[in-house]
């Protein structure tokens, strides 16, 4: 914990520092939407980010479903992981939904519209809170278990938000990276948004690490009070 | 200032918000934990 703190926080700090000096300092103002592009800067890397973690989420839960019975500890640690991705995964989300809609008032005129890439993304979204909130409010021995399958629908959902941009072409602008002929950037504006992707990956690896410690820490608490209480209750009986 | 000016900075700070807000929980859930 203090380790990743000590090493990871300052790290992705300094390059966070430099993508945001580049960001908003060297970048060229982009011609046809002015500084209101900037924005791109924060929210594609967000987004991108957010459709990685569900990643490691799917992964984990997986591990997590098929060592449950057999290998109980390792099966605890990567439930871990799939906490830790998932609020990850729901911050990053939540940015990505919101500076996209900063953008789009002014370069659209309207704050949401339901096109593909913003529906699905909200489903996403809606997705990784009902996980959160199955995990936070459901009692039993079975919450892990919904959790670890409920991960499976929103990593079915990435796929669709990645490619909704190209099976559907609605209001949301075009693919700029992968998106064939005549697409991309200038490339100018590349250092700008390759170090923010560099920053916010480091960042959201340092959260993911540090709520894995945290959760991992936890489970250790929840074990030894009730080993406690069992070995308590055994006097009891005596 | 205008829209887009306020906008930007409206989308810069919410992301440095949301994100230190959720360090913090963390590392607060940290402290409770070791309590």
């Amino acid at each position: 914990m203090r380790r990743v703190l000590q090493f990871g926080l300052p790290v992705a700090l300094a390059i966070l520092a430099v993508g945001f000096y580049q960001a908003i300092y060297v970048a060229p103002t982009e011609a046809t939407m002015g500084n209101i592009q900037r924005i791109f800067y924060y929210h594609v890397p967000s987004n991108i980010m957010g459709l990685l973690f569900p990643y490691v989420n799917l992964v984990a839960s997986i591990v997590f479903l098929a060592t449950r019975r057999s290998n109980p500890m390792r099966a605890q640690a990567a439930d871990a992981v799939a906490l830790a991705s998932a609020e990850v995964t729901l911050v990053f989300v939540s940015i990505g939904l919101v500076t996209g809609m900063l953008w789009a008032k002014p370069v659209w005129g309207i704050w949401w519209t339901w096109d593909a890439r913003l529906t699905s993304v909200l489903v996403l979204w809606l997705i990784y809170v009902s996980y959160l909130l199955l995990r936070r409010f459901t009692a039993g021995g079975q919450t892990q278990t919904l959790a670890a399958v409920l991960s499976i629908f929103a990593a079915v959902d990435v796929p669709i938000v990645y490619m909704s941009i190209r099976w559907w072409r609605t209001q949301h602008p075009a693919p700029v990276f992968f998106g064939g002929p005549g697409t991309g950037i200038d490339p100018h504006m590349m250092p700008a948004f390759l170090w923010n992707i560099a920053g916010w990956f480091a960042w959201g690896l340092m959260l993911v690490m540090l709520r894995y410690n945290l959760e991992r820490k936890r489970q250790h608490v929840e074990q030894e009070s009730a080993l406690r209480s069992l070995e308590s209750g055994q006097e009891v009986a005596r | 200032m205008t829209m887009e000016h306020r906008n930007l900075v409206l989308a810069y700070l919410f992301t440095w918000g949301l994100q230190l807000a959720y360090l913090g929980r963390v590392l607060l859930g940290w402290r409770r934990v070791r309590k």
